[in-house]
C-alpha cells in the first residue's frame, strides 16, 4: 500500500476513518487531537462529520470531538445557502443570454443532493459556459455587479489566453468567488476533453437555470482537476471527491462501461487511472477489476508510476500538524508543482511566462524607490 | 496544582517543552511558546487555572514563536502559529500576551460555531446571567471588569457564548484586556483587581490584561441562565441613564453585533428570539463605573423580587 508506507499516523488514521468510519469509535483522545488537526488542515472536518453522522456515530464520539465536527458543519452549511443566493443571482443575471450554464465540482454536487456535498467545504461557485458565448456571460455579469479580481495585466492575460476560466469574479461582500469556465482543462495542457461533447451530455440540473454534467463527465473532471490541474499539494479531499462519486454513481455495474467509453472518447485515460489507482489505495475505493484492465494502454511508463507513487502521497496528505514537513515531503512537493506548471504550459509558454513574471518583478523592485513601509 | 504555585522557572520550561493545557470552559489549549517574558506574565494571569499536562484533545493548538532569521536580532517579532499556519502578520515581540489573547479570540471565533457567539461583556451572579452587548469602544470590557471586581462571577469580556440547546450563556473566564485609560481606571476601581504588565505602542494602544478571580476560574464549566441584556454605552461627563429597550429593538441590536448570527442562520435567530424572550432589557448610558454596577446590580435584584412574585401569584 502506497499510503500506508508513507502517511505519518496522523494522517493514516484520518485515511482509516475516511475509508471505514466505525474505526472512530476507537479512536483515544489523543488520537482524536492529531485526527481533527490534520483533517482541518485538508479541509476535511465537517466532511469526516458527515460521514461519521450517516453512520449515526457522532453521539459514540468524546463530546469535544462532535462539537468541533458540528462547529466545520455549520460553517459548510453556511457556505451551501451562500452558494445557492449566489446561483440564483447569476441565474438572473445570464437570463437574458439564453445560454446553458453548467454547475461544476461542489455547486453540482450541491444541487444534485449527492451524499459527497455533505460538509463539503465550498470555496468557490463554478460554472461552465460555452466559449463562443464567454465574453458576453462576463459583460452580463460585470453589468450585475460582480467584479473581476484585481489582477495585473499578466496575470489577466494568462487567464484568458491560457486559462479555462476567466479570473476569478466576486460580488462585493459575497463570501464565495465566482469561477466561471470554458472547459475543463487549461488550454495549454496536453489533454483536451471534448468541451462540447461536456455540454451534448450534460442534463437538467435539479435548479431551474442550470445544468449539470453527466454522471460520467462528473467523475472525469473530478479526476482531471486533481491531477491535472493541481500541484497535488494537501489536496486529499479532491481524492476523497473521485471516491466518493465512484461510490455512490458506481454501484450501477453499468455505469463503469460508460465512464470507460467517455474517458476514451475525451483521451483522459490517464488521469482516470490515476485517480483510480490511488483512490483504491488510499480509500478503499471499490474499482471493478475490468476498469483498470480497460485502461492498461494509458499506464504512465514504470519509471513514471514508481515516482508517483512515491512521491504522490508525500505531497497529498496533510502534513503532520506537530512538525515541519520533513525534507522528503517537501522535495514531493516541490516535484508535484513541477509537474503540474509541466502539463498545465508547454516548455515555451511556460519560459515566456516565467521571463514575464520575472521582468514584472524586476520593474516593481526599481519602480519602488522608498523601501515597503513595515506593517508597524 | 494551579498555575500560579508553580516556580516561574519550572513553568517557563514546561511552556517551552511539552507546553501548557488551559481549559477556559467555552475551549481548551494547548499552547507552547519560547519567548522572553511571556511565561511570567502568562503564570500571573492564568495563576488560577489548573495546571495540567497537554495530554487529550485540544480546540486549539497555538504556540507563540520568535521570527526567525535577521529578524530574531533587528527588532524582534513574535508570531502566532496554530496548526502549522499563521493567520496573521507578526507582532513585535514585547507584545506577546495581546498576540496570545487575540490569536485565541480569534481561534475561537472560527471554531466554536457550535455556539451563537454574541460580541458581549458576561457576568453572573446566583446562576444568572447579565450579557452585555457592545461594539467597541462602548467600554464593554471596562464595564465587566468593574462588575467582576464587585463581586459578579465573570462569564467572558469578549464572548456571550450560547449553549444552542437551551440558550445557557457558557463561561470562558479569560483576563480581561482593558485599554489606555481604562487601566488606570481599573486601578483605582479597585485595591484587588490583579493587573498583569501594560503593553504600550499595540495596535489598539496601551493593552493590560486582568486576571480572572478565583472564583470565576473554578466555575467556568458552570453556565448560567441569561435573565439581563444590558446595552452599555461609556459617555465621558454623562449622567447614568436606564432605559428599557424593546425587544424587536434589543433582537436587532443582538443579530447585527455578533460573531456567527448569518453563518448560523435559523439556530441563530432561534437562540436570540429565545435570549430576547427570556432577559429584561435596557440601555445603560454611564460615566461613573461605581453607579453603572449599582444600576445592574439593582435591575437584577428587582427582576428577582419581580419573578418570584410572579411566580407565588401563579399559584
Amino acid at each position: 500500500m502506497r499510503f500506508d508506507r508513507s502517511a505519518h499516523a496522523p494522517a493514516r488514521v484520518l485515511l482509516e476513518v475516511c475509508g471505514n468510519p466505525s474505526r472512530a469509535c476507537a479512536l483515544s483522545l489523543d488520537e482524536w487531537d492529531l485526527v481533527v488537526r490534520a483533517a482541518r488542515s485538508a479541509k476535511l472536518l465537517a466532511t469526516l462529520g458527515a460521514r461519521l453522522a450517516a453512520e449515526r456515530l457522532l453521539p459514540r464520539l468524546p463530546r469535544a470531538v462532535a462539537d468541533a465536527m458540528e462547529s466545520e458543519a455549520a460553517l459548510a452549511r453556511y457556505r451551501d445557502q451562500m452558494a445557492r443566493l449566489e446561483l440564483r443571482r447569476v441565474a438572473r443575471a445570464l437570463a437574458p443570454l439564453d445560454l446553458p450554464i453548467v454547475l461544476l465540482k461542489g455547486v453540482a454536487y450541491l444541487i444534485e443532493g449527492l451524499a459527497i456535498a455533505g460538509g463539503r467545504l465550498l470555496a468557490d461557485v463554478d460554472i461552465l459556459v460555452p466559449r463562443d458565448r464567454l465574453e458576453a456571460a462576463e459583460r452580463a455579469l460585470v453589468q450585475a455587479g460582480w467584479r473581476s479580481s484585481d489582477l495585473d495585466e499578466l496575470d489577466q492575460r494568462y487567464y484568458r489566453e491560457w486559462s479555462h476560466e476567466l479570473p476569478p469574479l466576486r460580488f462585493p461582500d459575497h463570501p464565495l468567488e465566482l469561477d466561471v469556465h470554458h472547459t475543463i482543462l487549461p488550454v495549454t495542457g496536453r489533454l483536451h476533453p471534448d468541451a462540447a461533447a461536456l455540454f451534448a451530455a450534460s442534463r437538467a440540473a435539479k435548479l431551474e437555470g442550470f445544468r449539470v454534467l453527466s454522471p460520467e463527465d462528473q467523475v472525469l473532471h473530478a479526476c482531471v482537476h486533481l491531477f491535472q490541474d493541481s500541484d497535488l499539494s494537501n489536496r486529499l479531499r479532491d481524492l476523497i471527491d473521485v471516491d466518493g462519486l465512484a461510490r455512490e454513481l458506481g454501484r450501477d455495474d453499468a455505469f463503469w462501461d460508460r465512464l470507460l467509453a467517455r474517458s476514451r472518447r475525451h483521451g483522459l485515460d490517464r488521469p482516470l487511472w490515476y485517480a483510480l489507482h490511488f483512490a483504491a489505495d488510499a480509500l478503499g475505493t471499490t474499482v471493478p477489476r475490468r476498469a483498470f484492465d480497460a485502461l492498461v494502454d494509458a499506464l504512465p511508463s514504470r519509471i513514471a508510476r514508481a515516482l508517483m507513487d512515491r512521491l504522490l502521497p508525500l505531497a497529498l496528505l496533510p502534513s503532520h500538524p506537530d512538525r515541519m514537513p520533513p525534507v522528503h515531503v517537501r522535495l514531493s512537493r516541490g516535484a508535484m508543482r513541477a509537474r503540474y506548471q509541466w502539463l498545465r504550459l508547454p516548455p515555451s509558454l511556460l519560459a515566456t511566462h516565467a521571463l514575464g513574471k520575472a521582468l514584472r518583478g524586476l520593474r516593481m523592485k526599481l519602480s519602488s524607490a522608498t523601501p515597503e513601509p513595515s506593517p508597524h | 496544582m494551579r498555575i500560579g504555585d508553580l516556580a516561574t522557572s519550572v513553568f517557563d520550561r514546561e511552556m517551552r517543552g511539552a507546553g501548557i493545557a488551559l481549559d477556559f470552559g467555552l475551549a481548551k489549549v494547548r499552547v507552547r511558546a519560547e519567548v522572553p517574558g511571556f511565561s511570567e506574565a502568562f503564570r500571573f494571569l492564568y495563576a488560577h487555572f489548573p495546571c495540567e499536562p497537554p495530554q487529550g484533545f485540544f480546540e486549539i493548538t497555538a504556540s507563540l514563536r520568535r521570527s526567525r532569521g535577521l529578524r530574531r536580532h533587528v527588532r524582534p517579532q513574535v508570531e502566532f502559529v496554530v496548526d502549522g499556519e499563521r493567520p496573521f502578520e507578526p507582532f513585535p515581540s514585547d507584545t506577546h500576551v495581546p498576540l496570545f489573547e487575540w490569536g485565541v479570540n480569534f481561534c475561537v471565533a472560527r471554531r466554536c460555531n457550535h455556539r451563537l457567539l454574541l460580541h458581549a461583556g458576561a457576568v453572573a451572579r446566583d446562576g444568572e446571567a447579565v450579557l452585555l452587548p457592545a461594539l467597541p469602544g462602548t467600554g464593554k470590557s471596562t464595564l465587566t471588569a468593574a462588575l467582576a471586581a464587585r463581586g459578579f462571577r465573570l462569564l467572558s469580556d469578549e464572548f456571550g457564548a450560547l449553549r444552542l440547546s437551551d440558550g445557557a450563556v457558557l463561561p470562558a473566564p479569560r483576563p480581561i484586556a482593558l485599554k489606555n485609560e481604562s487601566i488606570e481606571l481599573m486601578r483605582r476601581f479597585s485595591k484587588d483587581v490583579a493587573l498583569g504588565p501594560t503593553f504600550p505602542k499595540t495596535r489598539k494602544g496601551s493593552v493590560a490584561h486582568l486576571a480572572p478571580a478565583a472564583e470565576s476560574v473554578a466555575r467556568r464549566h458552570e453556565p448560567a441562565r441569561p435573565v439581563l441584556l444590558v446595552f452599555p454605552q461609556f459617555v465621558r461627563g454623562a449622567a447614568l441613564a436606564v432605559e428599557p429597550v424593546r425587544r424587536s429593538r434589543a433582537f436587532a441590536r443582538l443579530s447585527t453585533n455578533a460573531f456567527n448570527y448569518e453563518l448560523l442562520g435559523p439556530a441563530a435567530f432561534d437562540a436570540v428570539g429565545r435570549l430576547v424572550q427570556e432577559c429584561n432589557c435596557y440601555s445603560l448610558v454611564y460615566d461613573d463605573l461605581d453607579g453603572a454596577v449599582d444600576a445592574i446590580a439593582t435591575l437584577l435584584a428587582r427582576r428577582g423580587r419581580r419573578s418570584h412574585a410572579g411566580a407565588t401569584s401563579g399559584h
